[in-house]
Protein backbone atom coordinates (compact mmCIF):
# COMPACT_ATOMS: atom_id res chain seq x y z
CA UNK A 1 0.00 0.00 0.00
CA UNK A 2 2.76 2.39 1.05
CA UNK A 3 4.69 1.57 -2.14
CA UNK A 4 1.61 2.38 -4.20
CA UNK A 5 1.25 5.80 -2.56
CA UNK A 6 4.94 6.56 -3.18
CA UNK A 7 4.55 5.48 -6.82
CA UNK A 8 1.46 7.64 -7.41
CA UNK A 9 3.06 10.63 -5.63
CA UNK A 10 6.23 10.26 -7.75
CA UNK A 11 4.13 10.05 -10.90
CA UNK A 12 2.20 13.23 -10.00
CA UNK A 13 5.48 15.02 -9.18
CA UNK A 14 6.94 13.90 -12.50
CA UNK A 15 3.88 15.19 -14.39
CA UNK A 16 4.00 18.50 -12.50
CA UNK A 17 7.69 18.99 -13.38
CA UNK A 18 7.00 18.21 -17.05
CA UNK A 19 4.00 20.55 -17.13
CA UNK A 20 5.92 23.32 -15.35
CA UNK A 21 8.81 22.94 -17.78
CA UNK A 22 6.41 23.05 -20.72
CA UNK A 23 4.66 26.17 -19.48
CA UNK A 24 7.92 27.93 -18.63
CA UNK A 25 9.59 27.08 -21.92
CA UNK A 26 11.21 30.04 -23.66
CA UNK A 27 8.73 31.68 -26.02
CA UNK A 28 9.38 33.59 -29.18
CA UNK A 29 9.31 37.31 -28.64
CA UNK A 30 6.60 38.75 -30.87
CA UNK A 31 6.27 42.47 -31.31
CA UNK A 32 3.91 44.67 -33.27
CA UNK A 33 3.05 48.33 -33.52
CA UNK A 34 0.59 50.72 -35.06
CA UNK A 35 2.27 52.91 -37.69
CA UNK A 36 1.91 56.59 -36.85
CA UNK A 37 3.23 59.97 -37.86
CA UNK A 38 6.15 61.19 -35.80
CA UNK A 39 6.99 64.87 -35.93
CA UNK A 40 9.76 66.69 -34.09
CA UNK A 41 10.08 70.45 -34.19
CA UNK A 42 12.85 72.03 -32.15
CA UNK A 43 15.57 74.65 -32.13
CA UNK A 44 18.96 73.93 -33.65
CA UNK A 45 20.85 73.30 -30.40
CA UNK A 46 18.13 71.08 -28.92
CA UNK A 47 17.79 67.30 -29.10
CA UNK A 48 14.53 65.86 -30.39
CA UNK A 49 12.58 63.50 -28.17
CA UNK A 50 9.86 61.13 -29.27
CA UNK A 51 8.43 57.75 -28.31
CA UNK A 52 7.64 54.60 -30.27
CA UNK A 53 5.04 52.26 -28.79
CA UNK A 54 5.74 48.59 -29.38
CA UNK A 55 3.33 45.86 -28.30
CA UNK A 56 5.39 42.89 -27.08
CA UNK A 57 3.97 39.50 -26.02
CA UNK A 58 6.17 39.36 -22.89
CA UNK A 59 6.30 41.88 -20.11
CA UNK A 60 10.01 41.42 -19.33
CA UNK A 61 11.66 40.50 -22.59
CA UNK A 62 15.22 40.87 -23.81
CA UNK A 63 14.26 43.40 -26.46
CA UNK A 64 12.54 45.63 -23.91
CA UNK A 65 15.69 46.43 -21.96
CA UNK A 66 17.49 49.56 -23.09
CA UNK A 67 20.83 48.20 -21.76
CA UNK A 68 20.70 45.36 -24.30
CA UNK A 69 20.68 47.75 -27.25
CA UNK A 70 23.96 48.16 -29.09
CA UNK A 71 22.85 50.51 -31.89
CA UNK A 72 19.60 52.07 -32.96
CA UNK A 73 18.61 54.02 -36.07
CA UNK A 74 15.68 55.56 -37.84
CA UNK A 75 16.01 54.52 -41.48
CA UNK A 76 14.15 54.45 -44.76
CA UNK A 77 13.06 51.18 -46.36
CA UNK A 78 16.27 50.58 -48.30
CA UNK A 79 18.44 51.76 -45.38
CA UNK A 80 20.05 54.33 -47.67
CA UNK A 81 19.53 57.05 -45.09
CA UNK A 82 20.12 56.13 -41.47
CA UNK A 83 19.87 58.51 -38.55
CA UNK A 84 21.39 57.33 -35.26
CA UNK A 85 19.13 57.57 -32.24
CA UNK A 86 19.50 56.83 -28.52
CA UNK A 87 16.92 54.68 -26.76
CA UNK A 88 17.02 56.33 -23.34
CA UNK A 89 14.45 54.18 -21.62
CA UNK A 90 11.77 51.56 -22.26
CA UNK A 91 8.66 51.64 -20.10
CA UNK A 92 6.22 48.72 -19.87
CA UNK A 93 2.63 49.97 -19.86
CA UNK A 94 -0.79 48.34 -20.00
CA UNK A 95 -1.73 44.88 -21.23
CA UNK A 96 -3.93 44.44 -24.33
CA UNK A 97 -5.34 41.38 -26.08
CA UNK A 98 -4.53 40.92 -29.75
CA UNK A 99 -5.66 37.74 -31.54
CA UNK A 100 -6.31 35.88 -28.27
CA UNK A 101 -2.82 36.71 -27.06
CA UNK A 102 -1.64 39.10 -24.35
CA UNK A 103 0.62 41.94 -25.39
CA UNK A 104 2.20 44.65 -23.26
CA UNK A 105 2.54 48.17 -24.58
CA UNK A 106 6.16 49.28 -24.27
CA UNK A 107 7.05 52.89 -24.82
CA UNK A 108 10.54 53.26 -26.30
CA UNK A 109 11.69 56.75 -25.30
CA UNK A 110 14.06 57.94 -27.98
CA UNK A 111 16.23 61.00 -28.56
CA UNK A 112 17.77 62.19 -31.81
CA UNK A 113 20.35 64.84 -32.59
CA UNK A 114 19.74 66.38 -35.98
CA UNK A 115 21.48 69.56 -37.00
CA UNK A 116 20.24 70.96 -40.28
CA UNK A 117 17.59 73.47 -41.25
CA UNK A 118 16.78 71.15 -44.15
CA UNK A 119 13.81 69.08 -42.90
CA UNK A 120 14.36 65.36 -42.35
CA UNK A 121 11.48 63.70 -44.12
CA UNK A 122 10.88 59.95 -44.30
CA UNK A 123 7.50 58.92 -45.71
CA UNK A 124 8.23 55.28 -44.81
CA UNK A 125 10.33 55.15 -41.68
CA UNK A 126 11.73 52.11 -39.88
CA UNK A 127 13.06 51.66 -36.38
CA UNK A 128 16.17 49.54 -36.65
CA UNK A 129 17.68 48.17 -33.43
CA UNK A 130 20.75 45.95 -33.14
CA UNK A 131 21.07 44.14 -29.82
CA UNK A 132 24.22 42.89 -28.10
CA UNK A 133 23.23 39.29 -28.90
CA UNK A 134 23.70 40.33 -32.60
CA UNK A 135 19.99 39.92 -33.38
CA UNK A 136 18.18 42.79 -35.05
CA UNK A 137 14.72 44.31 -35.01
CA UNK A 138 13.53 46.29 -38.01
CA UNK A 139 10.06 47.68 -37.52
CA UNK A 140 7.97 49.89 -39.80
CA UNK A 141 6.88 52.83 -37.66
CA UNK A 142 5.04 55.05 -40.17
CA UNK A 143 6.32 58.44 -41.24
CA UNK A 144 9.02 60.55 -39.62
CA UNK A 145 9.65 64.27 -39.80
CA UNK A 146 12.15 66.58 -38.13
CA UNK A 147 12.27 70.33 -38.58
CA UNK A 148 14.79 72.64 -36.95
CA UNK A 149 13.56 76.17 -36.41
CA UNK A 150 15.52 79.39 -35.85
CA UNK A 151 16.31 80.55 -32.31
CA UNK A 152 14.36 83.75 -32.83
CA UNK A 153 10.96 83.47 -34.44
CA UNK A 154 9.48 86.14 -36.67
CA UNK A 155 6.58 87.95 -35.03
CA UNK A 156 4.83 89.63 -37.95
CA UNK A 157 2.02 87.10 -37.90
CA UNK A 158 0.41 84.90 -35.28
CA UNK A 159 -2.03 82.03 -35.28
CA UNK A 160 -4.87 83.01 -32.98
CA UNK A 161 -7.32 80.21 -33.73
CA UNK A 162 -6.97 76.48 -34.42
CA UNK A 163 -9.52 73.72 -34.64
CA UNK A 164 -9.43 70.36 -36.40
CA UNK A 165 -12.17 68.87 -38.56
CA UNK A 166 -12.01 65.16 -37.79
CA UNK A 167 -14.06 62.68 -39.81
CA UNK A 168 -14.12 58.90 -39.91
CA UNK A 169 -12.47 57.78 -43.14
CA UNK A 170 -12.38 54.05 -43.90
CA UNK A 171 -13.28 53.38 -40.24
CA UNK A 172 -10.36 55.45 -39.01
CA UNK A 173 -10.70 58.87 -37.39
CA UNK A 174 -8.83 61.23 -39.69
CA UNK A 175 -7.85 64.87 -39.43
CA UNK A 176 -9.32 66.02 -42.76
CA UNK A 177 -9.38 69.77 -42.21
CA UNK A 178 -7.99 72.54 -40.06
CA UNK A 179 -9.61 75.89 -39.35
CA UNK A 180 -6.84 78.42 -38.82
CA UNK A 181 -7.12 82.02 -37.71
CA UNK A 182 -4.20 84.21 -38.78
CA UNK A 183 -3.50 87.69 -37.51
CA UNK A 184 -1.29 90.45 -38.85
CA UNK A 185 0.84 91.61 -35.92
CA UNK A 186 2.73 94.20 -37.94
CA UNK A 187 1.71 97.55 -39.43
CA UNK A 188 2.51 96.40 -42.96
CA UNK A 189 0.56 94.46 -45.53
CA UNK A 190 1.36 90.77 -45.31
CA UNK A 191 0.97 88.39 -48.19
CA UNK A 192 0.72 84.66 -47.37
CA UNK A 193 2.55 82.74 -50.08
CA UNK A 194 2.34 79.17 -48.86
CA UNK A 195 1.37 77.03 -45.87
CA UNK A 196 2.83 73.55 -45.45
CA UNK A 197 2.47 70.92 -42.76
CA UNK A 198 5.46 69.85 -40.64
CA UNK A 199 4.80 66.21 -41.37
CA UNK A 200 5.94 63.56 -43.85
CA UNK A 201 2.69 61.65 -44.39
CA UNK A 202 0.26 64.51 -44.98
CA UNK A 203 -0.10 67.62 -47.10
CA UNK A 204 -2.46 70.54 -47.64
CA UNK A 205 -4.79 69.89 -50.56
CA UNK A 206 -6.41 73.28 -50.62
CA UNK A 207 -6.75 76.56 -48.71
CA UNK A 208 -10.13 78.29 -48.77
CA UNK A 209 -11.52 81.24 -46.82
CA UNK A 210 -14.04 80.44 -44.09
CA UNK A 211 -16.40 82.93 -42.49
CA UNK A 212 -18.02 80.96 -39.67
CA UNK A 213 -15.77 79.23 -37.19
CA UNK A 214 -18.48 78.04 -34.81
CA UNK A 215 -18.35 74.55 -36.32
CA UNK A 216 -18.16 71.23 -34.48
CA UNK A 217 -15.01 69.20 -35.11
CA UNK A 218 -17.13 66.25 -36.24
CA UNK A 219 -18.70 68.25 -39.13
CA UNK A 220 -18.26 66.37 -42.45
CA UNK A 221 -15.60 68.14 -44.54
CA UNK A 222 -17.78 68.06 -47.67
CA UNK A 223 -20.29 70.30 -45.90
CA UNK A 224 -17.55 72.92 -45.60
CA UNK A 225 -15.81 72.55 -48.96
CA UNK A 226 -18.88 71.54 -51.05
CA UNK A 227 -16.56 69.23 -52.96
CA UNK A 228 -16.04 65.45 -52.88
CA UNK A 229 -13.24 64.48 -50.53
CA UNK A 230 -10.73 61.66 -50.63
CA UNK A 231 -7.51 61.65 -48.66
CA UNK A 232 -5.51 61.46 -51.88
CA UNK A 233 -7.07 64.42 -53.66
CA UNK A 234 -4.47 66.32 -55.62
CA UNK A 235 -2.78 69.38 -54.19
CA UNK A 236 -4.35 72.53 -55.63
CA UNK A 237 -2.19 75.45 -56.67
CA UNK A 238 -2.59 78.18 -54.11
CA UNK A 239 -2.86 81.86 -54.88
CA UNK A 240 -1.11 84.31 -52.61
CA UNK A 241 -3.57 85.92 -50.23
CA UNK A 242 -3.54 88.96 -48.02
CA UNK A 243 -3.96 88.36 -44.31
CA UNK A 244 -6.42 91.21 -44.00
CA UNK A 245 -8.70 89.61 -46.62
CA UNK A 246 -8.72 86.12 -45.14
CA UNK A 247 -8.45 86.13 -41.36
CA UNK A 248 -9.79 82.55 -41.15
CA UNK A 249 -8.90 79.79 -43.58
CA UNK A 250 -9.86 76.15 -43.97
CA UNK A 251 -6.93 73.87 -44.80
CA UNK A 252 -8.08 70.60 -46.40
CA UNK A 253 -5.66 67.82 -45.46
CA UNK A 254 -4.54 64.99 -47.73
CA UNK A 255 -2.39 61.95 -46.98
CA UNK A 256 0.26 59.99 -48.82
CA UNK A 257 -0.38 57.15 -46.34
CA UNK A 258 -3.56 56.88 -44.35
CA UNK A 259 -2.16 57.03 -40.83
CA UNK A 260 -3.78 58.55 -37.80
CA UNK A 261 -2.28 62.01 -37.29
CA UNK A 262 -3.68 63.89 -34.34
CA UNK A 263 -1.09 66.66 -34.16
CA UNK A 264 0.78 68.75 -36.69
CA UNK A 265 2.74 71.99 -36.93
CA UNK A 266 2.95 74.56 -39.73
CA UNK A 267 5.46 76.36 -41.91
CA UNK A 268 4.05 79.60 -43.27
CA UNK A 269 5.84 81.50 -46.01
CA UNK A 270 4.87 85.16 -46.21
CA UNK A 271 6.21 88.43 -47.49
CA UNK A 272 6.28 91.94 -46.08
CA UNK A 273 6.92 94.61 -48.73
CA UNK A 274 8.08 91.84 -51.10
CA UNK A 275 10.68 90.62 -48.59
CA UNK A 276 10.20 86.87 -47.87
CA UNK A 277 9.96 85.41 -44.35
CA UNK A 278 9.13 82.04 -42.83
CA UNK A 279 7.05 81.50 -39.68
CA UNK A 280 7.03 78.17 -37.86
CA UNK A 281 4.29 76.99 -35.54
CA UNK A 282 4.95 74.11 -33.14
CA UNK A 283 2.79 70.97 -33.49
CA UNK A 284 -0.69 71.42 -32.06
CA UNK A 285 -2.77 68.48 -30.80
CA UNK A 286 -6.08 68.64 -32.64
CA UNK A 287 -7.67 65.59 -31.05
CA UNK A 288 -7.09 62.58 -28.87
CA UNK A 289 -8.76 59.29 -29.60
CA UNK A 290 -9.10 57.00 -26.59
CA UNK A 291 -10.90 54.25 -28.46
CA UNK A 292 -8.80 53.73 -31.51
CA UNK A 293 -9.75 50.73 -33.59
CA UNK A 294 -7.08 48.93 -35.52
CA UNK A 295 -7.76 45.97 -37.76
CA UNK A 296 -5.76 42.96 -36.65
CA UNK A 297 -4.99 41.95 -40.22
CA UNK A 298 -3.29 45.34 -40.68
CA UNK A 299 -0.82 44.64 -37.89
CA UNK A 300 2.56 43.21 -38.82
CA UNK A 301 3.91 40.72 -36.25
CA UNK A 302 7.69 40.80 -35.88
CA UNK A 303 9.25 37.67 -34.37
CA UNK A 304 12.52 38.14 -32.56
CA UNK A 305 13.34 34.51 -31.73
CA UNK A 306 13.76 32.58 -28.50
CA UNK A 307 15.63 34.31 -25.70
CA UNK B 1 -21.02 69.90 32.96
CA UNK B 2 -17.85 70.77 31.08
CA UNK B 3 -17.56 67.11 30.07
CA UNK B 4 -21.02 67.22 28.45
CA UNK B 5 -20.13 70.38 26.55
CA UNK B 6 -16.89 68.76 25.33
CA UNK B 7 -18.80 65.67 24.20
CA UNK B 8 -21.37 67.83 22.39
CA UNK B 9 -18.60 69.79 20.68
CA UNK B 10 -16.91 66.53 19.63
CA UNK B 11 -20.17 65.22 18.11
CA UNK B 12 -20.71 68.54 16.30
CA UNK B 13 -17.19 68.35 14.88
CA UNK B 14 -17.81 64.80 13.66
CA UNK B 15 -21.05 65.91 11.99
CA UNK B 16 -19.31 68.89 10.39
CA UNK B 17 -16.79 66.53 8.84
CA UNK B 18 -19.62 64.62 7.17
CA UNK B 19 -21.20 67.70 5.70
CA UNK B 20 -20.31 68.21 2.09
CA UNK B 21 -21.71 70.49 -0.56
CA UNK B 22 -20.82 69.56 -4.12
CA UNK B 23 -20.10 72.47 -6.48
CA UNK B 24 -22.89 73.25 -8.92
CA UNK B 25 -22.54 71.52 -12.25
CA UNK B 26 -24.93 71.62 -15.19
CA UNK B 27 -24.27 67.97 -16.00
CA UNK B 28 -23.41 66.51 -12.62
CA UNK B 29 -19.81 66.17 -13.80
CA UNK B 30 -17.36 68.97 -13.08
CA UNK B 31 -15.39 68.56 -16.26
CA UNK B 32 -18.34 68.70 -18.66
CA UNK B 33 -20.44 71.79 -19.15
CA UNK B 34 -22.76 69.99 -21.58
CA UNK B 35 -23.57 66.34 -22.33
CA UNK B 36 -26.03 65.52 -25.11
CA UNK B 37 -27.11 61.99 -25.98
CA UNK B 38 -26.89 61.14 -29.69
CA UNK B 39 -30.20 59.26 -29.57
CA UNK B 40 -33.29 60.35 -27.72
CA UNK B 41 -34.73 58.50 -24.75
CA UNK B 42 -31.85 58.85 -22.31
CA UNK B 43 -31.45 61.17 -19.34
CA UNK B 44 -28.55 62.22 -17.20
CA UNK B 45 -28.48 61.07 -13.60
CA UNK B 46 -28.94 64.63 -12.33
CA UNK B 47 -32.35 64.73 -14.05
CA UNK B 48 -33.62 61.56 -12.36
CA UNK B 49 -36.40 61.94 -9.83
CA UNK B 50 -35.47 60.92 -6.27
CA UNK B 51 -38.54 58.72 -6.04
CA UNK B 52 -37.59 56.98 -9.29
CA UNK B 53 -34.09 56.22 -7.92
CA UNK B 54 -35.63 54.89 -4.68
CA UNK B 55 -38.01 52.63 -6.62
CA UNK B 56 -35.24 51.23 -8.81
CA UNK B 57 -33.03 50.61 -5.75
CA UNK B 58 -35.91 48.86 -4.00
CA UNK B 59 -36.20 46.47 -6.93
CA UNK B 60 -32.62 45.20 -6.56
CA UNK B 61 -32.19 41.65 -5.20
CA UNK B 62 -30.78 41.03 -1.73
CA UNK B 63 -27.31 39.50 -1.66
CA UNK B 64 -25.34 37.70 1.01
CA UNK B 65 -22.23 39.70 0.21
CA UNK B 66 -21.18 42.17 -2.46
CA UNK B 67 -22.88 44.36 -5.02
CA UNK B 68 -26.33 43.97 -6.50
CA UNK B 69 -26.37 46.07 -9.64
CA UNK B 70 -28.87 46.92 -12.31
CA UNK B 71 -27.46 48.69 -15.34
CA UNK B 72 -29.96 51.12 -16.85
CA UNK B 73 -27.87 51.85 -19.92
CA UNK B 74 -24.31 51.01 -20.86
CA UNK B 75 -21.90 52.81 -23.21
CA UNK B 76 -24.54 54.99 -24.82
CA UNK B 77 -23.15 57.46 -27.37
CA UNK B 78 -23.12 61.11 -26.39
CA UNK B 79 -21.30 64.33 -27.22
CA UNK B 80 -19.86 66.65 -24.62
CA UNK B 81 -18.49 70.12 -24.22
CA UNK B 82 -15.73 70.10 -21.68
CA UNK B 83 -14.40 72.76 -19.41
CA UNK B 84 -11.39 74.87 -20.39
CA UNK B 85 -8.24 72.70 -20.42
CA UNK B 86 -6.00 75.66 -19.81
CA UNK B 87 -6.01 79.40 -20.11
CA UNK B 88 -2.91 81.56 -19.91
CA UNK B 89 -2.62 85.31 -20.21
CA UNK B 90 0.53 87.33 -20.63
CA UNK B 91 0.60 90.75 -18.98
CA UNK B 92 4.34 91.14 -19.42
CA UNK B 93 6.28 92.77 -22.24
CA UNK B 94 7.83 89.53 -23.45
CA UNK B 95 6.41 86.44 -25.08
CA UNK B 96 6.71 83.21 -23.15
CA UNK B 97 6.42 79.58 -24.14
CA UNK B 98 5.00 76.80 -22.04
CA UNK B 99 4.80 73.11 -22.69
CA UNK B 100 1.43 71.90 -21.59
CA UNK B 101 2.30 68.23 -21.28
CA UNK B 102 4.84 68.99 -18.61
CA UNK B 103 2.64 71.38 -16.66
CA UNK B 104 -0.32 70.54 -14.52
CA UNK B 105 -2.71 70.06 -17.43
CA UNK B 106 -4.56 66.78 -17.11
CA UNK B 107 -8.06 65.70 -17.83
CA UNK B 108 -10.09 62.76 -16.69
CA UNK B 109 -10.93 60.14 -19.24
CA UNK B 110 -13.69 58.78 -17.00
CA UNK B 111 -15.94 60.86 -14.84
CA UNK B 112 -18.39 59.58 -12.22
CA UNK B 113 -21.50 61.06 -10.75
CA UNK B 114 -22.92 59.21 -7.78
CA UNK B 115 -26.21 59.80 -5.98
CA UNK B 116 -26.42 58.11 -2.61
CA UNK B 117 -24.00 56.45 -0.24
CA UNK B 118 -22.28 54.32 -2.84
CA UNK B 119 -18.53 54.15 -3.17
CA UNK B 120 -17.76 53.04 -6.66
CA UNK B 121 -15.69 49.89 -6.59
CA UNK B 122 -16.27 46.83 -8.66
CA UNK B 123 -19.61 48.15 -9.89
CA UNK B 124 -18.74 48.54 -13.52
CA UNK B 125 -17.43 45.62 -15.46
CA UNK B 126 -14.31 46.11 -17.45
CA UNK B 127 -15.07 46.45 -21.13
CA UNK B 128 -13.90 43.63 -23.34
CA UNK B 129 -11.31 45.10 -25.62
CA UNK B 130 -11.33 42.41 -28.24
CA UNK B 131 -14.08 42.53 -30.82
CA UNK B 132 -14.69 40.79 -34.10
CA UNK B 133 -11.55 41.31 -36.11
CA UNK B 134 -10.66 44.59 -34.49
CA UNK B 135 -8.94 45.62 -31.32
CA UNK B 136 -9.35 48.72 -29.25
CA UNK B 137 -5.67 49.12 -28.70
CA UNK B 138 -5.83 52.19 -26.54
CA UNK B 139 -9.22 51.63 -25.00
CA UNK B 140 -9.16 52.99 -21.51
CA UNK B 141 -12.34 51.53 -20.08
CA UNK B 142 -11.39 50.42 -16.63
CA UNK B 143 -12.87 50.36 -13.21
CA UNK B 144 -10.63 53.08 -11.88
CA UNK B 145 -10.88 56.79 -12.28
CA UNK B 146 -7.56 57.96 -13.58
CA UNK B 147 -6.03 61.11 -14.84
CA UNK B 148 -3.56 61.25 -17.62
CA UNK B 149 -1.68 63.88 -19.45
CA UNK B 150 -2.47 63.91 -23.12
CA UNK B 151 -0.34 61.27 -24.78
CA UNK B 152 2.43 62.36 -27.07
CA UNK B 153 1.17 65.89 -27.04
CA UNK B 154 4.24 67.83 -26.03
CA UNK B 155 2.67 70.97 -27.34
CA UNK B 156 4.51 74.23 -26.93
CA UNK B 157 2.28 77.27 -26.85
CA UNK B 158 3.63 80.80 -27.19
CA UNK B 159 1.70 83.44 -25.30
CA UNK B 160 2.44 86.88 -26.72
CA UNK B 161 2.34 90.07 -24.62
CA UNK B 162 -1.19 91.33 -24.06
CA UNK B 163 -2.73 88.03 -25.21
CA UNK B 164 -4.63 85.24 -23.56
CA UNK B 165 -4.49 81.68 -24.89
CA UNK B 166 -7.37 79.35 -24.10
CA UNK B 167 -7.59 75.67 -24.94
CA UNK B 168 -11.09 74.22 -24.92
CA UNK B 169 -12.10 70.62 -25.32
CA UNK B 170 -15.24 68.94 -26.69
CA UNK B 171 -15.85 65.49 -28.09
CA UNK B 172 -17.56 62.13 -28.01
CA UNK B 173 -18.24 60.04 -24.94
CA UNK B 174 -20.03 56.91 -23.82
CA UNK B 175 -22.38 57.18 -20.87
CA UNK B 176 -23.30 54.32 -18.55
CA UNK B 177 -25.79 54.48 -15.72
CA UNK B 178 -27.10 52.10 -13.09
CA UNK B 179 -28.25 51.41 -9.57
CA UNK B 180 -26.31 49.46 -6.97
CA UNK B 181 -26.56 48.21 -3.42
CA UNK B 182 -23.68 46.81 -1.39
CA UNK B 183 -24.48 44.01 1.06
CA UNK B 184 -22.59 42.52 3.98
CA UNK B 185 -24.32 39.48 5.56
CA UNK B 186 -27.59 40.40 3.79
CA UNK B 187 -27.41 43.87 5.33
CA UNK B 188 -27.42 46.76 2.87
CA UNK B 189 -24.41 48.89 3.76
CA UNK B 190 -24.46 51.30 0.82
CA UNK B 191 -26.84 52.11 -1.98
CA UNK B 192 -27.11 54.62 -4.76
CA UNK B 193 -27.35 55.47 -8.42
CA UNK B 194 -24.25 56.09 -10.48
CA UNK B 195 -23.31 57.45 -13.86
CA UNK B 196 -19.99 57.04 -15.66
CA UNK B 197 -18.89 59.08 -18.64
CA UNK B 198 -16.04 57.62 -20.69
CA UNK B 199 -14.32 60.09 -22.96
CA UNK B 200 -13.81 58.44 -26.35
CA UNK B 201 -12.53 61.39 -28.37
CA UNK B 202 -11.35 64.84 -27.35
CA UNK B 203 -11.25 67.63 -29.90
CA UNK B 204 -9.20 70.67 -28.94
CA UNK B 205 -9.83 74.27 -29.90
CA UNK B 206 -7.18 76.94 -29.42
CA UNK B 207 -8.29 80.53 -29.11
CA UNK B 208 -6.05 83.56 -28.67
CA UNK B 209 -7.70 86.73 -27.42
CA UNK B 210 -6.61 90.18 -26.31
CA UNK B 211 -6.27 90.49 -22.53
Amino acid sequence: MFKKIILIASFILFLTVILYGYLRRPQDIIATLIPETIQCVSKMNEDDYFSVDLYINQKHSYIAKADNIMQAYITDKQQLNTYPITVNNIIALEKVRISQQSFYRHSFLVSLRYQSYQPLKLTDAYLFIRYYDTQELNVYIGSFFVQKIPEISTNDISIHYLKGIVNPYHDKLTLVGIIMGLRNESNNDILIKNITLLDAASYIQNITPIHHIDIASQTPIIELTRKPYTIQNEKQTMDYFSLDDMPYVLLTIGYNHHVEMNEVGFRIEYSVNTKPYVYFYQPFTFYNNHQRQVFIHNLVMYTYGVR
Amino acid sequence: MKKWYSLLLFICLLQAQNMKLNPYSTTGHDQFSEIVFVEEGYDLLKDFDDLYIKMRLRGLPVRFWGYATEIKHEYVDATYVGSVVFSRSNHTQEAYVFDYTLTEVAYYERSFNIEGSLTLRGVIKEKKVEGQGTIDVKAKYGTKESSQTTERSAMKVTVYPGKKITLRVAGDAKVSCGFSKYYVFWICMQKGAWEAVDVVTSYFELVEEDV
